[in-house]
């Protein structure tokens, strides 16, 4: 199955409605990550994220199957509702809507291809952080960084600590981020 | 890093739960339909999340208790000596770009000379710096032409080519510079020659890599 087949989300949605077995399981597969991640955010519980994630999708395809969305180019709002409202549910102790007959959907989807970056990031941020730090040329980028990422202070507040421009400011994170990627790829490479 | 500027921004403030509620939603709804977006999103927060656990490798606190003062580039630049070095920094940028086969890139001797060379040879008397941080207010310039500006085009902006325009305060066009390239560090420059007073709109103008035609506009003030 390949994605290519389905140019735009809404190709996709309408595809599903007319019955296409493959674009469901196509649909499962673009999703999959980027709601995962969502939820994660979200719930702070990759196995609780992970239950939510499915069941999402697997709302999305039923509807999908059942009626035409109205504006199928909005596939992902309509997604991103459906996941915001099961982790509200979830929140709320209430009683979820149990879906069914998923196991048959989930079974024939091919399984979420395992997220290559999201391992790499995993096992490697350590170290690559810690050389990121080694690299930095001065203590203020330290002390930025430090502010910024642990302490979540605003930016603006941290400029005028730190006597940085806005401009400054952003390129010092810009470069951390860039070196911070780099890192963890090029030990890929290795 | 191929996320816009905007989005760097943006996704820092995702990860420090410093969105609005709306704000959220729509940037959860890109993260569904933009795969690359979601891959940066995942890099910082791997990262933020890495930073957390080196926490005592990272100085806390103020920087003023750091013993030693770090003047601001608006204070720094205001120094004669500093403009005449950011002045040869840039001219020997501009000429690094347009004349590659210049000396050896690691001669630091043949480098100098060719800035200085380059300084006399175009004769910039003022740097104009035109930031998007300042958003509407006018950036205020003294000096006299040529000028060579040095515009804001975004941290990571790796478009192929920029358009700079020049409009007076009655929108009439003064300069059009088309084919313009960014640095590393997301500047563009541009020399002016002609002399400029009063108030006028400077545009940044460019494609990114979508194809979506995108601007940045600064509002400048030259005293008469």
């Amino acid at each position: 199955m390949s994605l290519r087949l389905y140019e735009t989300t809404a190709h996709l949605a309408t595809a599903i409605y007319q019955g296409d077995k493959d674009a469901e399981a196509a649909l499962f597969e673009r999703f999959y990550k980027p709601v995962l991640y969502v939820l994660e955010r979200k719930t702070g519980d990759p196995e609780q994220a992970q239950d939510l994630c499915q069941e999402s999708l697997c709302i999305m395809i039923e509807r999908l199957r059942t009626q035409p969305l109205a504006e199928p180019d909005k596939l992902s709002s309509f997604l991103h509702q459906i996941a915001h409202n099961l982790h509200i549910a979830e929140v709320r102790k209430s009683e979820r809507r149990q879906t069914h007959a998923n196991l048959e959907l989930l079974e024939r989807c091919a399984a979420p291809g395992q997220n290559q970056l999201r391992q790499l990031l995993l096992q490697r941020s350590k170290d690559a952080v810690h050389k990121l730090i080694a690299a930095l040329p001065n203590e203020r980028d330290r002390k930025l960084l430090y502010g910024y990422y642990i302490e979540e202070r605003d930016k603006d507040e941290l400029c005028a600590e730190l006597e940085l421009s806005q401009r400054h400011f952003d390129k010092v994170l810009f470069r951390a981020k860039q070196r911070f990627k780099e890192l963890v790829l090029e030990d890929d490479k290795r | 890093m191929t996320a816009h500027y905007n989005d760097q921004e943006l996704i820092d403030r995702y990860l420090n739960g410093k969105l609005t509620p709306s704000e959220r939603t729509a940037f959860e709804v890109r993260l569904l339909d933009e795969p690359q977006l979601l891959e940066q999103v995942q890099i910082v927060d791997a990262m933020k999340s890495a930073l957390t656990g080196e926490r005592e490798n990272l100085p806390a606190g103020n920087a003023s208790g750091s013993g030693f003062r770090l003047v601001p580039f608006g204070v720094w630049i205001q120094q004669p000596l500093s403009l005449a070095a950011c002045l040869m920094m840039v001219v020997f940028g501009l000429q690094l770009s347009h004349s590659r086969s210049v000396g050896p890139a690691d001669d630091k001797n043949a480098d100098a000379k060719m800035a200085a060379s380059a300084v006399q040879s175009l004769g910039v008397s003022t740097l104009v710096q035109l930031e998007a941080s300042r958003g509407t207010e006018s950036t205020r310039a003294i000096g006299n032409a040529p000028y060579l500006f040095k515009v804001d085009a975004g941290i990571g902006n790796d478009a192929r080519s920029f358009v700079f325009t020049l409009h007076d305060a009655a929108s009439n066009s003064v300069l059009t510079q088309p084919d313009l390239k960014a640095d590393n560090d997301g500047w563009v420059w541009v020399v002016v020659n002609g002399q400029l007073s009063g108030d006028y709109r400077a545009t940044l103008s460019w494609v990114d890599a979508g194809g979506a035609a995108k601007q940045r506009d600064f509002a400048l003030t030259l005293p008469h």
